[in-house]
């Protein structure tokens, strides 16, 4: 028929194949539920249990939370009397969905890619400082004393943490002369890796993206014992369940900037040719750059396992005291490497 | 410490023979006055205070016990102090002021039996609500803690349908 | 009767300030309700609000049989359930005037450090997942399963025991015990080496917990403080030391103290406390005297079926006179060590088979003071971080 044959067209256009399945919102989405899994049962390893086992046993577990899904959609979503309803709502999905946006600025292959851009970095790294506003509204909405707390600590660690991310990213910008993803690869497979090229951006970078996104140390803003849930207290239901996604989604957005500016994005894929468009130019880059970006998510989820929690105010001297100079830092050393670039180039 | 300050503590109560407490019994009125000097022979803190109510006597008999940290010598350890109260409305001064452990401890005693202490800081109840409790102290005597038997119906025990 | 003016007091509050009620249902709270309040991230006063799992163990005691309150009382502090009960039996004892015999005291000891051992490693998990470190909460509860294990292979009980009688025990050593202390005592040497490594001198946790929640000696004193907390701020009193009872008098043990008072140090107080109850507990397995398990009056009313079953499995059954139990009329106290402080049994008997007046002052009781005295100048993130490693229990607590 016309109009499913219509809809098919419309899906295969890799704008819209991009954004909805790979990787926009259903790879994330199946991402999401692998890593959670992942993390859930790495730490059961090391603590000395078995992690999630009950659901899907042969599978050793692996549905965990495919069922842990259906079981928020089919809960009741209790909405508390005197809570401000629109920015109740609004605020997590908000979150999630805004968290994804970046995916919109982030190349996996020179020819693939939603939408042409010439400055991708600047865009990517601009969309991801909104979720954290909707993190705030999310805790002033609930009209709850603990949430309020824990907005006030996302607004104090958003200072933060983004002057670290951003001075990270500019300081490697500065070392590519490049505002496009795209070039930004290129040059990296032409030299090296941005990590060995600038290893203090990459490092401080990584440590800013673990603050972000409340990877322990830095689980600050939903710390259980003080907090209760942070300024997700009083969501239930599916909500519930859109807050516990949304750092992991903003988690592996920012993996994937790090992957394509300082793991070398698809590196390895100019070297493997089959002929084939689809598979030279899309699957093989796409599975390249997914797979950095997963296995750097991994690492950062098995910090969970090793560490425990810090205080805010700790945490904010290390995040100012310490880190921002480190990116400072990196700041000088881009300029170096700039220098050596350009007389080599 | 030297021999007479160590006498002059024996001297104000009898030792008891099964534990080695040394027991003071005392008025209302100088309940303090013994805490004090308690005090400046080293009993530096409360390890209880409670009190036993004897509804016969019609008084309640409230029982402080002191006792000290680090001692190098023979001193007893624990003291009990016991004064007699008045059953009505039983009033004792209290003994914050004394040894800042007696607060909570006060609090609970207030609490079950109904001892009101004057001046101490907060003196509310501390394990049971107000709101259930209002006026009734349950460890005395004539609160007694109805007991339920389970009868047995018939059809117990067989499977229900 | 009317409330007296003194009863009801008013407060300033100061401006700004917000109060938080972290109540009965917050993961950081334990079974009670603390009203905090607060000045921007400043604690400035906590109320602890206590009585949430009040129990009445003191009135329910008078309705019961003196042998009876053994299990009653074991629920104040289930982990622990040896040393809350000792103290009463040793209140029991010098009311009766009798002694157990020395194996029966040798096999008390042995009971108690390993119910000693079992609540610090529950304490050093709570610490541990109040700092958001679920992995040192799974290893510390993992590892405590092993001393349960041990317990249950000397008591037939994981956790509420109820093996003690007025003058003696109830079942004997069993073969093979030696062997499996020895493995346990090897395993946990091994682990609390690991937990150094990764507990204490991860730098989180050490940056959470030193410096944190300092206690004064001068005020630990003041508020009549007791157990680990005392003696991590340089305060030496252990019941063990003061009042010796069962073995302790003849066995050779240190009591370890510390001077800075901060939760670091109430950590490592405990820790090297587990140490020591090891070293006690081989050494009550070396030295154990024979003979009877229960002391030879109760003994002498033994039937013959009884007899022979103290002989061939080694377990002691209650006589009819024990189950009937009168002391005779008087008081006494009695005091012992448990894990958490020192336990306080005050009882009186009027010649009846009930107690007249059975009280029991546990050591989170006396603790509680630390709440209001300690936390206030903190921010509100070292709240669990203070509560973790006070080791308070609620239930012990409330009674």
């Amino acid at each position: 028929m016309g109009v499913i044959a219509t809809l098919i067209d419309l899906l295969m256009w890799p704008p819209v194949f991009y954004l909805v399945i790979f990787p926009g919102f259903i790879f994330t989405f199946v991402l999401l539920i692998i890593l959670i899994w992942a993390e859930r049962k790495v730490a059961g390893r090391i603590q000395m249990r078995y992690g999630p086992l009950e659901i899907s046993p042969r599978l050793a577990g692996a549905l965990q939370l495919v069922a842990d899904l259906l079981r928020y959609l089919t809960q009741e979503i209790i909405i508390p009397r005197r809570a401000d309803r629109f920015p109740y709502f609004i605020a997590p999905i908000a979150a999630f969905v805004l968290g994804m946006l970046p995916i919109v600025a982030i190349p996996f292959s020179p020819h693939y890619y939603p939408i042409p851009m010439n400055d991708s970095i600047l865009i990517a790294a601009a969309l991801t400082t909104i979720p954290p506003l909707l993190t705030i509204l999310a805790g002033w909405a609930s009209n709850n004393k603990f949430s309020v707390i824990g907005g006030a600590r996302e607004s104090y660690l958003t200072a933060a943490y983004e002057a670290v991310i951003l001075i990270s990213i500019a300081s490697i910008v500065l070392a590519y002369s490049t505002l496009d993803f795209t070039k930004a690869v290129m040059l990296q497979e032409q030299i090296t890796w941005g990590i060995l090229l600038n290893p203090i951006a990459a490092l401080a970078m990584l440590v800013g993206i673990m603050m972000a996104t409340s990877r322990f140390p830095f689980e600050i803003v939903e710390a259980e014992p003080e907090v209760v849930m942070g300024p997700y207290t009083e969501y239930s239901g599916i909500m519930y369940g859109l807050c516990m996604g949304i750092s992991y989604v903003r988690m592996f957005v920012y993996n994937l900037i790090f992957t394509l500016l300082f793991l070398g994005g698809w590196h390895p894929a100019g070297l493997i040719s089959t002929g084939s468009f689809v598979v030279d130019s899309i699957l093989v880059p796409g599975a390249i750059v997914a797979t950095k970006a997963i296995v750097l998510s991994l690492v950062m989820v098995f910090a969970r396992s090793v560490y425990g929690r810090y205080r805010i105010d700790q945490a904010l001297a290390a995040g100012w005291g310490f880190w921002f100079v480190i990116a400072l830092l990196s700041l000088v050393v881009s300029i170096g490497v700039k220098a050596i670039i350009g007389w080599r180039a | 410490m030297t021999a007479s300050k160590a006498s002059e503590v024996l001297s104000r109560g009898t030792i008891r023979g099964k534990d080695g407490a040394l027991v003071i019994n005392t008025t209302v009125e100088e309940l303090v006055n013994v805490a004090r000097e308690l005090k400046e022979l080293g009993y530096t803190h409360v390890v209880s205070i409670t009190a036993i109510d004897y509804p016969q006597e019609n008084k309640i008999v409230l029982v402080v016990h002191a006792s000290l940290y680090e001692a190098s010598d023979d001193r007893p350890k624990v003291v009990e102090i016991r004064t007699e109260l008045n059953r009505e409305s039983p009033v004792a001064p209290t003994l914050t002021g004394v040894w800042p452990s007696a607060e909570f401890q006060e609090r609970e005693a207030y609490d079950h039996f109904g001892i009101v202490f004057d001046g101490h800081p907060d003196l509310r109840r501390v394990l049971l609500l107000e709101e259930d409790f209002k006026g009734v102290y349950p460890l005395r005597k004539d609160f007694v803690v109805p007991e339920e038997g389970i009868e047995y119906k018939e059809g117990w025990g067989e499977l229900r349908g | 009767m009317t409330i007296p003016a003194q009863a009801i007091t008013t407060r300033r509050i100061a401006k700004d300030v917000l109060e938080l009620h972290v109540g009965p249902q917050h993961p950081g709270s334990g079974h009670m309700r603390f009203v905090i309040r607060l000045d921007g991230d400043i604690m400035v006063e906590v109320d602890p609000d206590i009585g949430f799992v009040h129990r009445t163990m003191e009135k329910l005691a008078e309705n019961r049989e003196w042998l009876k309150a053994q299990p009653l009382f074991e629920r104040m502090a289930i982990l622990d359930a040896a040393n809350v009960t000792i103290g009463y039996f040793l209140a029991l004892e010098k009311l009766l005037d009798i002694e157990p015999p020395p194996r029966a005291k040798y096999i008390r000891t042995i009971l108690c450090e390993i119910s000693r051992i079992a609540s610090h490693l529950y304490g050093f998990g709570i610490l541990g997942i109040f700092l958001g470190h679920s992995t040192a909460y799974m290893w510390f509860f993992g590892d405590r399963e092993v001393f349960i294990e041990l317990a249950e292979r000397l008591t037939g009980q994981r956790l509420t025991y109820s093996f003690f009688l007025p003058g003696g025990v109830r079942r004997d050593i069993p073969t093979g015990f030696k062997d499996d202390f020895e493995k346990a005592a090897r395993y946990i040497e091994k682990r609390l080496k690991e937990y150094e490594a990764i507990f204490m001198n991860n730098p989180v946790i050490r940056v959470r917990v030193e410096g944190v929640g300092v206690l004064t000696k001068d005020m630990a004193v003041r508020l009549g403080v007791v157990g680990p907390n005392a003696r991590a701020s340089g305060v030496k009193h252990d019941i063990r030391v003061e009042e010796p009872y069962d073995a302790y008098p003849e066995l050779d043990f240190e009591v370890p103290v510390y001077k800075e008072g901060d939760a670091l140090a109430r950590f490592l107080q405990r820790v090297d406390e587990i140490r020591e109850s090891l070293k006690i507990i081989r050494q009550a397995l070396k030295a154990m005297p024979n003979g009877p398990i229960i002391h030879e009056r109760y003994l002498r009313m033994y039937t013959k079926v009884m007899k022979e079953v103290l002989e061939t499995q080694g377990r002691a059954k209650i006589p009819a006179a024990m189950i009937n139990l009168r002391p005779p009329a008087g008081e006494a106290y009695a005091r012992a060590e448990a894990a958490r402080g020192e336990y306080f049994y005050y009882l009186v008997s009027n010649g009846g088979t009930k107690p007249y007046r059975a009280r029991v002052v546990s050591p989170s009781f006396r603790n509680v003071l630390l709440f209001k005295y300690l936390m206030p100048g903190y921010r509100l993130a070292d709240f669990p971080a203070i509560y973790g490693s006070l080791d308070y229990f609620p239930p012990e607590a409330d009674r």
